[in-house]
């Protein structure tokens, strides 16, 4: 390894590890001022995700659906387009796997839950290809065609739940539990740790791979990294602001997906709120790697359970977590400081 | 005494590490129109951001009147009474005349409310006074190029400068303009006021100058009253023909000049083929009623040639090359690669060595490999994967042929200039073989029909180079010339850009030179090709019935 | 007739906080700075108001805490963004972020609840509409509204004022169409950057007082997207306030008729809760063919 390569890793390192310390400080400032017994607080963020089973398995199985989602806020930031409707995506493809599982109950136990979940995926894919078209052929800005059209979607997700797909024999408002047989397997129960971790671990391996071995995976970067040198190349730049959004939507259409399939077997209404900001808050710190979304998926798996923990146990809300990614935005943009920087000194 | 005396400034910037300024003196007396002449990258405008306070000197120290000033920043310059109107104009298309000269001096009303009625009274009266016929309330974006320029002094003025310093101030007038602003610069002198012109056209300091600094690589050379200086002997000193220049300092100064004892391969190329790259009639219009950049260009460039387009900066070349590398479409005419209209997206067979090497043509975040892997895709990435091996077999190979100082894994960035420019060469210079091998490929598996549908991969290779050895040791150079003279030789199409006549000079069969926007002079390179009057020609000193 | 007028004093009273963003969001974008937090400054005005409101008692404090809080926030994005070189996309929704979690959990700590809370002194005074004698069309239309909006509308002319006719608006426009300008006359431009996040963040804040005070109440969630609608005015409004007011108040029409219809169409609560950010996008979208279709004339 050549010394600047090793400047760099001491660089990167720095920096996350100047975020990660910044985002424990920040938890532990904010729940020695929220919180009714900071002790107790404590222990129950930082110790209990791993104190029980139910716990451990519930942080897994939303580690697992964050690294979907960080995927696919990376695949589009990686050639700079921004999609911010990652919660609408999650949303829809959530409430389309639903939808289909509940109509046919009697299918095939293969066959149904996959084309649940394709149909999802181009669900997710379509919210995301639109704001990329419309960036292309209108120059609408993506960023805020992505977020209004997801708002909107969530809304008319929340209609479908609680119309006419919800569960007339609960009070909760929720669709039904989808058929058995559709299910994922729970691997750790009580928790909702089912084997859909294991399509994910699959993806995030193939995702990597597209990412860093292939054709579409090297122009992609060049995108994200010189867009005006990837002309210069030839790289189609129309595809490359479309084809990224589709993809990143597929993704959390996916994750959409797997939450019904795999953690709840069933839609409650509003339960995709925030994975939009999360999934942008791990690509970020995942960097452009795409195998290190996983540790940065687990980062943040890890606030969310500590949070819900101390909800539970010591009086401070659940949204301390989005302060806490908020300060990690913070923190790991000033990374983004450094880079930029030192590209318009080269530029010069 | 003189009115400013700079005396010993260094300047080195950190960046590129090039010496901008080495122990420069600029003398000015008062009163005086005095031209700071010299060759792109001399250091002539370094020279002068320090004096406006824009950059702060490593070493050496400026006096006004006999007295050392310190000038930190612009709002010190103007206290001492300096003002710099910059090449590229830094008006706000939106407001009027009077607010723009106005601009953080605005005069008041009720202390809070900008006096709109006064700004314009009394911009009018001080465009008035000094001969120029602005409308103060007229909108900046409907000026043209010289009112702009008014606008600009005028800017000064407001601030009461009595040093003014103009950058290049007639890059963008066509000739009448000139002599507008030539006679209010005379009038700004018999009101008292001392004007510095940076310029590169030795035509009009000869007009206008009472006296010029030449500077070379960042030295003052040397200090001449204009009445003691013939025209032409101006332009050699500037370009440095009559003498032997100084060797290149760091990456940012003129480069060496190239042997040109080893002239022979020059002349070889007998029968050129067929027109592989044409301009015809080419006209590229600029806003706010400038002269077009590109003026009714046509050039052509056959397989088999090479084609040299020489011109100094703001001439033209930067729009040729955007138009040849089809990034820039022309307002009138065509451009034709291979007898079709050049499509936006670069495909197989072209060459194209870009000026601006950092933003457009390398990945400066990417590694050496990816940056050598990045045009041609098709190969190095079959059935949609990496070729891992190709792509480290060309990256060592490139980095033997080439001797890159630098590792397949390294990121660019961190690679000196010179070496990035290698990569890229290593990159581009691989087209044509590319394009041969797929053709031999072809060849030899199918005997096709003389037409054929993908016409562009059987038409010879065109290339585009621009400055291809800037920052190149002299090993290199000669290396990069003789592989451009191997492909000539081969059939590829070579248009070549470069501000290096002897660059030019050993390598092209026919030269063009190129002055504000149009071809001056088109010569057949040879051993009767006389140096002197392509200079001259660079310098729009053209004399009737030299070469066209 | 009278429907009609209804729904213009409807829309003139859904306006204010979006205008007060928009304006907000306005200078902002003048100077250069891209603002995607405004949704987050309102947030936190909302909630600083109310929490003024109810600790002093005085609706007026909460008035001028909650433009302080949102001003204060605003300063803490502008300089991490302007400073620290940072991505003003991330800083933005950072801010954002910060503004939906900081909010809940005050509350909870304070209040002990993660819901609405009630403002014990009331909503903001209203002018009665009987003000001037009989009600009237007119009078249905412009009268009826609270202190902040009408505060809300002189706020334009003064915005244009300052904007149009002050030597540190036009630095501020400078700043943000040729910053160069000013550099080389010996001004930063950040300076104006600045100055201009901060004054955004103070009519953000005030909106969010406008929300909460307007209604008695805090809401969790009550910006509902206020600020990404606001966002989408400045851009069709054409960088002038007139413009701005302009599209703000369509936007508010066009809620109030969303309201209006909800009353004998049977539509579903959620679709007029979507209804904002749709007609929003629309709006986005709808410009910008125009826009291109004037260009290939």
């Amino acid at each position: 390894m050549n010394e600047t390569r090793r400047t760099e890793l001491k660089g990167r390192a720095l920096s996350l590890g100047l975020a990660l310390g910044g985002a424990f400080a920040v938890t532990v400032i904010l729940l020695w001022l929220l919180s009714s017994s900071f002790s107790d607080a404590f222990r129950l963020f930082f110790a209990a995700p791993f104190s029980n089973a139910y716990y451990l398995g519930n942080m897994l199985a939303e580690v697992g659906i964050l690294v979907l989602a960080g995927l696919g806020a990376g695949v589009a930031f990686g050639s700079r387009n921004f999609n911010l409707g990652g919660e609408g995506q999650v949303y829809l493809g959530a409430v389309v796997t639903a939808a289909i599982c509940l109509a046919l109950p009697s299918g095939n136990p293969v066959l149904v839950p996959l084309l649940a979940a394709v149909s999802s995926v181009l669900a997710g894919a379509f919210l995301g290809w639109l704001s990329g078209q419309l960036r292309l052929s209108l120059g609408v800005d993506e960023l805020i065609s992505s977020f209004l059209v997801s708002a909107a979607v969530v809304y008319f997700c929340d209609f479908i739940v609680t119309g006419p797909l919800q569960d007339a024999s609960s009070n909760f408002q929720a669709t039904g539990l989808i058929p058995e047989a559709f299910r994922f397997a729970r691997i750790m129960p009580p928790s909702s740790l089912s084997m859909a971790v294991v399509p994910v671990i699959a993806i995030l391996v193939l995702m990597a791979i597209l990412l860093a071995r292939t054709r579409f995976g090297f122009e992609l970067s060049l995108m994200g990294k010189n867009a005006e040198f990837a002309r210069y190349v030839g790289i189609d730049q129309g595809f490359y602001r479309t084809a990224p959004m589709a993809i990143s939507g597929a993704l959390y259409g996916l994750a959409g997906s797997f939450l019904v399939l795999g953690s709840y077997y069933r839609v409650m209404k509003g339960f995709s709120a925030g994975i939009g900001w999360t999934g942008i808050a791990v690509a970020l710190v995942a960097g452009n790697a795409p195998l290190a979304v996983f540790p940065a998926a687990l980062l943040f798996g890890y606030l969310d359970a500590g949070a819900k923990a101390v909800m539970v146990g010591a009086d401070v809300t659940q949204e301390i977590v989005s302060v806490v990614q908020a300060a990690v935005f913070l923190f790991i943009t000033a990374r983004f400081a450094d880079r930029f920087l030192a590209g318009r000194k080269e530029k010069r | 005494m003189p009115a400013l005396l700079m005396e010993g400034i260094c300047k080195r910037y950190l960046t590129s590490g090039a010496r901008a300024n080495d122990g420069a003196t600029l003398e000015v007396r008062d009163r005086e129109i005095h031209a700071l002449v010299g060759e792109n990258g001399a250091g002539k405008t370094t020279l002068m951001k320090i004096l406006y306070g824009l950059e702060r000197p490593d070493a050496g120290r400026i006096l006004l009147d006999g007295r050392t000033v310190a000038i930190p920043n612009p709002a010190a310059a103007a206290l001492c009474g300096i003002g710099m109107v910059s090449q590229h104009a830094e008006v706000v298309g939106e407001f009027t005349v009077a607010q723009n000269v106005s601009l953080c001096a605005e005069p008041r009303r009720f202390a809070f409310f900008y006096d709109r009625k006064a700004a314009e009274r009394e911009v009018g009266r001080l465009a008035a006074e000094n001969g120029f016929s602005l409308d103060p309330a007229a909108p900046a974006s409907a000026l043209s190029a010289a009112e702009i320029q008014e606008l600009e002094i005028l800017k000064l003025l407001w601030r009461r400068a009595s040093l003014l310093i103009l950058d290049e101030p007639t890059s963008l007038l066509a000739d009448h303009e000139v002599e507008g602003l030539f006679a209010g610069l005379k009038r700004l002198r018999a009101a008292g006021k001392t004007i510095i012109l940076i310029t590169h056209k030795a035509a009009e300091v000869k007009r206008i100058a009472d006296a010029v600094t030449v500077m070379r690589a960042g030295r003052t050379f040397i200090r001449l009253s204009a009445a003691d200086l013939a025209e032409a002997d101006l332009a050699g000193l500037m370009m440095g023909s009559h003498d032997a220049m100084g060797e290149a300092d760091g990456g940012g100064a003129p480069v060496a000049a190239i042997s040109m004892a080893d002239g022979a391969h020059v002349r070889q190329a007998a029968a050129a083929g067929p027109a592989v790259f044409e301009m015809k009639g080419v006209t590229v219009a600029r806003k706010r009623r400038a002269r077009p950049s590109i003026d009714d260009l046509s050039l052509t460039v056959r397989s088999g040639e090479i084609v040299g387009v020489c011109g100094l900066a703001g001439n033209g070349l930067a729009e040729v090359e955007d138009l040849a590398a089809g990034i820039v479409k022309p307002s009138r005419g065509s451009v034709l690669l291979s007898g079709r209209p050049m499509p936006r997206r670069r495909e197989g067979g072209r060459g194209y060595v870009p000026t601006d090497r950092l933003w457009r043509g390398s990945s400066l975040y990417s590694s050496v490999s990816e940056n050598l892997a990045a045009l041609d895709r098709h190969s190095f990435f079959p059935r949609g994967f990496e070729d891992r091996k190709a792509v480290a077999h060309f990256a060592i190979e490139s980095i033997g042929c080439y001797s890159i100082a630098g590792s397949p894994t390294q990121r660019l960035g961190t690679l000196s200039g010179g070496n990035i420019q290698k990569v890229i060469l290593a990159r581009e210079l691989a087209e044509p073989k590319r394009v041969r091998m797929a053709k031999a490929r072809r060849d030899h598996v199918v005997a096709k029909p003389a037409r054929d549908a993908c016409a562009v991969d059987q038409s010879p290779p065109f290339l585009l180079f621009c400055n291809p050895v800037q920052g190149l040791d002299m090993a290199s150079s000669s290396f990069v010339h003789s592989r451009l003279v191997e492909e000539r030789d081969r059939g590829s199409a070579i248009l070549l850009l470069s501000s290096n006549l002897d660059e030019i000079l050993e390598l092209a069969d026919r030269i063009i030179v190129m002055h504000r926007g149009s071809a001056v002079l088109e010569v057949r390179n040879g051993p009767l090709v006389e140096r002197s009057a392509i200079d001259d020609a660079m310098l729009g000193m053209t004399s009737t019935g030299a070469g066209r | 007739m009278n429907d009609i007028a209804a729904l213009a004093g409807d829309a003139l009273g859904l306006m204010t906080p979006i205008l007060f963003a928009a304006l907000g969001g306005l200078l902002s974008e003048l100077s250069g700075m891209l603002n995607i937090a405004l949704e987050g400054l309102i947030g936190v005005g909302a909630f600083g108001a109310a929490v003024a409101a109810i600790r002093t008692g005085s609706l007026a404090a909460g008035v001028m805490v909650g433009a302080a809080t949102g001003a204060v926030v605003a300063w803490g994005f502008g300089a991490a963004t302007i400073r620290l070189r940072a991505n003003g996309f991330v800083t933005g929704l950072a801010v954002n972020l910060l503004a939906a979690g900081i909010t809940v959990s005050v509350s909870a700590r304070l209040f002990h609840t993660k819901g609405v809370i009630k403002v014990a002194a009331g909503a903001l005074p209203v002018l009665p509409l009987d003000a001037a004698g009989q009600p009237s069309l007119l009078g249905r239309i412009f009268l009826g509204h609270d202190a902040l909006a009408y505060a809300s509308w002189l706020a334009v002319p003064l915005v244009w004022l300052l904007v149009a006719r002050t030597p540190f608006g036009m630095r501020l426009r400078a700043a943000g169409s040729n910053p160069r300008a000013l550099v080389t006359l010996g001004k930063k431009p950040e300076r104006y950057k600045l100055v201009a996040i901060i004054l955004s963040g103070l009519a953000c804040g005030l909106a969010g007082a406008s929300l909460s005070l307007g209604l008695g109440a805090y809401v969790p969630n009550a910006t509902a997207g206020r600020g990404w609608i606001a966002l989408v005015a400045v851009y069709l409004g054409g960088r002038n306030p007139a413009g701005v007011l302009a599209a703000s108040f369509v936007f508010a029409l066009a809620s109030s008729l969303a309201n209006y219809a909800q009353g004998f169409l049977t539509v579903p609560a959620d679709f007029i809760l979507a209804l904002p950010y749709i007609i929003t996008l629309a709006a986005l979208v709808f410009a910008a063919v125009a826009k291109k279709l004037k260009a290939t004339r």
